[in-house]
């Protein structure tokens, strides 16, 4: 429970720091050179509200594990894009949180991050099924 | 959650943050700008136009009349240490180090990128990027890099002493 209601809080921060500025947020996922620049514009308008979708979903019982299973796909899509940027050797800022934080927060630091969350996410659903 | 409660609740997570990112789309002042990112995108380097954009290190440090130098490297390795006189410029932080560019570099002084060693291609993707936003083809990627740079002036201090 303490897990989820961790990641909760992290997926409620990044997209509400991240909702005052798509315009910001939409350079940074463009900065990954992994969709156009139309697509990175919907990606970011929708992003960060489905992020506090998905956090407010993780505390709400009934939505609970619909969340875990979306909150472990959106952070794999992420992990997936932080990998590439590292093998193709990009120099640029996560984006994780908006702009103008963790600029010295580098792909490697935001991926480890990242498996973190996963890890917190996924644990308490082998518990689960270790239980039965 | 059964099978379909659990698509039900994902579905309904799904489509809910639609409507404040429609919203958003129309109304947001700080809503993308689509221009500027389609533009950003054609500025975006490819591998056809990386001809003869890397530079050796002496060739570099022989070009007349002189060259501003340009760290393509994340800013806190900057500060650990750079070249004198290089100016800090990398993708993450592209608007504030290219004012700092704009203000250093003179319009007649070639403009040599480079990012951490050989390895690295930050400093082919800033290079790329100065030639189209500057329009001269006077920018180059030093091959090598910091590292290329550090071994030369390691060779100078030890021949010094």
């Amino acid at each position: 429970m303490w897990a989820h209601l961790a990641v909760a809080l992290v997926f409620l921060a990044a997209g509400a720091l991240k909702v005052g500025d798509p315009g910001a947020f939409a350079k940074e996922i463009a900065n990954y050179r992994l969709v156009s620049p139309f697509v990175a514009g919907l990606a970011a308008l929708y992003l960060p509200w489905l992020e506090i979708s998905l956090g407010l979903g993780l505390v709400w019982p009934r939505l609970r594990a619909a969340a875990r299973l979306l909150g472990l796909l959106l952070l794999g899509v992420f992990c997936a894009a932080l990998v590439s940027t590292l093998a193709r050797g990009l120099d640029i800022r996560c984006g994780c949180f908006g702009g103008g934080e963790e600029s010295g927060v580098t792909a490697g630091w935001a991926l480890l991050r990242n498996l973190v969350l996963l890890g917190l996410l996924a644990f308490p659903v082998r518990l689960g099924r270790a239980g039965r | 959650m059964s099978g379909p409660g659990l698509a039900r609740g994902a579905v309904w997570l799904l489509l809910l943050p639609l409507v404040p990112a429609l919203a958003a789309a129309l109304w947001h002042p700080r809503r993308p700008d689509w221009e500027a990112l389609r533009q950003a995108a054609a500025l975006a380097p490819t591998a056809a136009h990386s001809g003869g954009l890397r530079i050796e290190l002496a060739q570099a440090r022989s070009v007349h009349p002189g060259v501003l130098w340009v760290d393509a490297r994340p800013t806190r390795d900057f500060a650990a240490g750079h070249i004198p006189g290089a100016i800090s410029l990398h993708e993450g932080a592209w608007d504030e180090g290219f004012l700092r560019l704009v203000e250093a570099w003179d319009g007649a002084a070639s403009i040599v990128v480079y990012c951490g060693g050989a390895d690295c291609r930050a400093s082919e993707a800033v290079a790329l990027r100065l030639r189209r936003e500057l329009d001269t083809e006077r920018v180059y990627a030093l091959a090598g890099g910091w590292e290329a740079w550090q071994a030369v002036q390691g060779a100078a201090e030890g021949a010094a002493r």
